[in-house]
């Protein structure tokens, strides 16, 4: 009986969500070209993608985003967190204000901060500079800032998902301990680092992995602000895909890029999901 | 067991079942491999209260759940009036059951908590019949001004009303309570007690009733199944039970404290052990056979004479008001006794009791822990 | 200590709501500008003379049958998502299933993996199929996307009702089926929520599956109509921050309104499980 319950949603999951996987990997082992399958070359897409230099750039832009949105979105969740803790009633409202944001379509959020971003004295950025006594300066063509541009606007997008969980997790830590520990004389600084930190940890280890999960895969806020540009200073790993996949349709090649970052991102999950299962009362 | 399915009922019980409201006959429950239950074997009449009383894990629950049709049994047949019940649907059984938890559904106001039963759609009650009967049901159960409210807005002791207002309603063959006081502060469960106790009355019904505590199955029993380990230990009367237990386990459970059993030899007409001989006033048989001794902690008295039947050193005296609890040893065996308030005893004094009479001493066989009849 | 932070603690939080909502009112306004005084210097921050001109535009320019087909698309995928979710959240915690533990790992992380890494197979895949370009292929893959979310909530739902709600119903005169309409599904009422909401979210907002998936104009979703708008008009700040408007206000009424739900369902689903 559970099985006939359980079954029709285990087969549409393995269907939209496994089964693509292995057929990649199947069409990864040939040349495939504007969806003309031209025949098995075996690891030729991989040692191509391998010896591209071109692709380790992408990685490592990768790491530079994910890592880079990372360490801005997590202490911001953690500070959020901490002040809506704070804030009692008024802590949810502070709470659903940062999460409009996330809320919004990501390509949508790109349109709007590419014109909030117009190099014009009448764009909100171009007379912020003008305010401050420099020129308009178009951050998305300038091939240092663009990439640190679009870790703020992704930080922006949804660093606000991180900080439901923390304050979550804040709320779980019994106040009695803070009771305790100011009756032992600790100070504020030394009761967040020996009571919050210690007790958050898990939520936070959760945070890390889904927020390092989300800012690898990031794609359409590229795709809607640089396009990989300039220069492909902000090509990373999942641009290089949607790109190599769906504009240049070179399938093969594409199919190999998505075995990697599948590949990549099981890592992640399987890290994720010794985290969940460690904690008590955790997931698995 | 499965031959008898298609069989009806036996002869030699049919004159009895229009009579019954609920039987069992032979039923048992496993569990692969695991015995949960077994030999059921219970007839109970129209408008009794019976209780299954046994420790947790004895099966009772288990037993419970199978009149209500939660669980099947795996062997035996279930009647109720006369209808063979042992594989129908829990909807098709004419029951109602109030949970240890009271179950009630914490979307629906009082009135509509009341009333989910009849309007089943098996039913299809009026919906002015459906006010009554519920408008009805509260009055008894004094909820008329509550009927709007949730379950998560009233106190422990309503939330028992509305469950039994929701069994009341159905007017069913019989009611199946699940330890269903066992959620309320001790005050409060008193008062419960007596309230279930006067609505039985009222109601005529039969219920039947489930828990572990022997104060609640003595107050408001009819009839009192002892459980134990899956079996039935004893059933009759609470005064059958408490006065002539059948074996030791009934003996120990019941009462508070349980009896007092004390290691014996028959000798020349006496048992013997350390520290005491009694008069025998069973039959036991030959000499030197073991036997048990047993004697309820009010039947005992001071005994300064020789002639005392235990003998023994205090360990403890409480103080409980209109008597005093007195802890002694004897031999290796610690003894309890209720005496009256004023016992000039001491820790370390040597004191010897008696029975009030003879009559009140039980005997079991040592081996078996049946009691062995006068 | 507290009094000694609040100034800290006020200043901070109006300037997240700042940084949060600024953008999106600036959006707002520059939407409802005449075209010559968008790049007025210094800016307007509230339109001297609103005028709903852009948003004429859009309709002129057809984008709101997009705007339709994304509401159809996403309220599609989230019925297909709770029948399959629900069904099988229940069945997870009312019956033994099998090898149990690993169709919860595999949940967790079909939740976990983002659809873009198996989107270049998938479209391949659906093209074979005849499901590319089709008016199912959107819902089809959103549904797959929010499945697991949405087993997950709701089992960890039913698990948090007791089963003796549906004993009792079952006793009152029900079948399992009636009972667990009645009693568990308006029990389970956050999770179904939560798990509509995130659903519709993840529809409405996906760009990448529907660019990828959808060919034809007619069948277009509002994300990718306003891209084409874009490639076609790219400097019209006004109807594009017009659509930008338009593409925001349902989701986000969505959120607003069953905010308490979905918050609840990831604080519950993945950290307590």
């Amino acid at each position: 009986m559970g099985t006939a319950l359980v079954g029709p949603a285990l087969v549409f999951v393995l269907a939209i969500n496994v089964m693509p996987a292995f057929y990649g990997f199947y069409l990864s082992l040939r040349r495939v070209f504007f969806f003309g399958d031209e025949g098995f070359v075996g690891l030729q897409n991989y040692t191509a993608l391998l010896s591209d230099p071109l692709a380790w750039e992408a990685i490592g832009r990768s790491l530079v985003f994910s890592f880079g949105a990372l360490a801005v979105a997590v202490p911001l969740a953690l500070l959020s967190a901490m002040g809506i803790r704070r804030l009692g009633r008024w802590g949810m409202v502070l709470l659903t204000v940062v999460l409009v944001p996330w809320a919004m379509s990501p390509i949508v959020v790109a349109l709007l901060w590419k014109w909030i971003l117009v190099p014009s004295p009448g764009g909100l950025m171009g007379s912020l500079f003008s305010a401050l006594g420099y020129p308009p300066r178009d951050l998305l063509t300038d091939p240092v800032l663009a990439m640190p541009t679009l870790i703020a606007i992704a930080v922006w997008r949804n660093f606000a998902f991180a900080t439901i969980i923390l304050a979550g997790g804040l709320g779980q830590i019994p106040n009695d301990l803070y009771r305790a520990a100011s009756v032992d004389g600790l100070h504020a600084w030394e009761s967040f680092r020996r009571i919050t930190l210690p007790l958050l940890m898990p939520s936070l280890l959760i945070v890390v992995s889904m927020l390092t999960i989300s800012y690898f895969n990031e794609v359409q806020v590229i795709i809607g602000l640089t396009a990989g540009g300039p220069i492909r200073s902000t090509t990373t790993l999942a641009y290089q895909l949607y790109h190599t996949g769906f504009v240049e349709l070179d399938q093969g090649r594409g199919n190999a890029i998505a075995i990697v970052m599948f590949l990549i991102n099981m890592l992640l999950i399987a890290i994720y999901i010794r985290i969940l299962g460690r904690q008590p009362g955790g997931a698995t | 067991m499965a031959r008898s399915r298609g069989e009806s009922v036996r002869p030699d019980q049919n004159p009895a079942s229009s009579a019954q409201s609920v039987r069992f006959v032979a039923v048992g429950k496993s569990y692969g491999a695991v015995r949960a239950v077994s030999g059921i074997d219970i007839a109970i009449a129209p408008g009794q209260f019976v209780t299954l009383l046994g420790p947790s894990g004895c099966g009772k629950s288990t037993t419970l759940n199978m009149i209500a049709g939660l669980e099947m049994p795996t062997e035996g047949r279930i009647f109720i009036g006369d209808r063979d019940v042992t594989t129908m649907k829990p909807a098709d059984r004419d029951i109602a059951m109030v949970f240890q938890s009271y179950a009630l559904y914490p979307h629906l106001t009082l009135f509509e908590n009341i009333a989910f039963p009849l309007r089943a759609r098996r039913r299809r009650t009026p919906e002015a019949e459906v006010d009554r009967k519920v408008r009805e049901a509260a009055r008894m159960l004094g909820l008329d001004k509550l009927l709007d409210r949730y379950p998560r807005a009233i106190s422990g002791g309503q939330r028992q009303r509305v469950a039994l207002g929701r069994a009341m309603v159905r007017t069913p063959t019989v009611y199946l309570l699940d330890e269903p006081l066992s959620n309320l502060d001790q005050q409060l469960r008193v008062q419960m007690r007596s309230e279930l106790k006067d609505l039985h009355q009222r109601l005529g019904a039969t219920m039947m009733y489930v828990t572990h505590d022997q104060g609640e199955a003595m107050t408001l029993s009819d009839m009192i199944v002892v459980m134990s380990a899956g079996r039935i230990e004893q059933m009759g009367t609470p005064r059958d039970l408490y006065e002539s237990p059948a074996n030791l386990f009934v003996a120990r459970f019941l009462g508070e404290p349980g009896m007092n059993i004390l290691d014996g030899t028959v000798a020349g007409g006496r048992v013997e052990g350390p520290g005491f001989a009694a008069p025998l006033t069973a039959a036991t048989g030959r000499d030197r056979r073991r036997v048990m001794v047993g004697i309820r902690p009010e039947d005992l008295v001071e005994d300064p004479t020789r002639a005392a039947m235990l003998r023994g050193r205090v360990r403890t005296v409480e103080y409980l008001g209109g008597r005093c609890l007195l802890r002694f040893d004897v031999g290796d065996r610690l003894v309890v006794a209720f005496l009256p308030p004023g016992a000039d005893l001491k820790p370390g004094d040597d004191v010897g009791l008696s029975p009030k009479h003879a009559g009140r001493l039980c005997f079991f066989d040592a081996e078996t822990g049946l009691a062995l009849q006068a | 200590m507290r009094r000694l932070n609040a100034p800290v603690l006020v200043i901070g939080c109006l300037l997240g709501a700042v940084v949060a909502l600024g953008p999106i009112l600036w959006a707002l306004s520059t939407s409802l500008k005449p075209t010559s005084r968008i790049f007025a210097v210094p800016p307007e921050l509230i339109p001297s003379e609103p005028v709903p001109d852009h948003y004429y535009r859009l309709i002129a320019e057809g984008v709101h049958w997009a705007f339709l087909n994304s509401g159809g698309y996403a309220m599609a995928a989230v019925a297909l998502s709770l029948i399959f979710g629900v069904i099988a959240g229940y069945g997870l915690s009312r019956y033994p299933v099998p090898g149990r533990q690993l169709i919860l790992v595999l949940f967790v992380g079909a939740m976990a993996v983002p659809g873009f890494a198996v989107l270049l197979p998938t479209q391949i895949m659906f093209v074979e199929l005849g499901l590319y370009n089709s008016w199912a292929a959107l819902p089809i893959l959103y549904a797959g996307h929010v499945l697991p979310f949405a087993v997950w909530v709701t089992r960890a739902h039913f698990n948090a009702i007791p089963r003796e709600l549906e004993q009792a119903a079952q006793i009152d005169g029900y079948s399992r089926a009636e009972a667990v309409w009645k009693v568990v599904l308006p029990g389970a009422r956050p999770a179904l929520l939560a798990a509509a909401t995130f659903g519709f979210l993840h529809s409405w907002n996906d760009y990448v599956t529907a660019t990828t998936m959808i060919d034809s104009p007619d069948k277009r979703t509002l994300t990718v109509a306003l891209i084409f708008f874009q490639g076609f008009h790219g400097r019209d700040w006004g109807a594009l921050m017009a659509g930008v408007i338009v593409a925001t206000i349902p989701p986000v009424v969505m959120f607003l309104l069953f905010r308490k739900y979905l918050i609840g369902g990831f604080s519950d689903g993945s950290v307590k499980g």
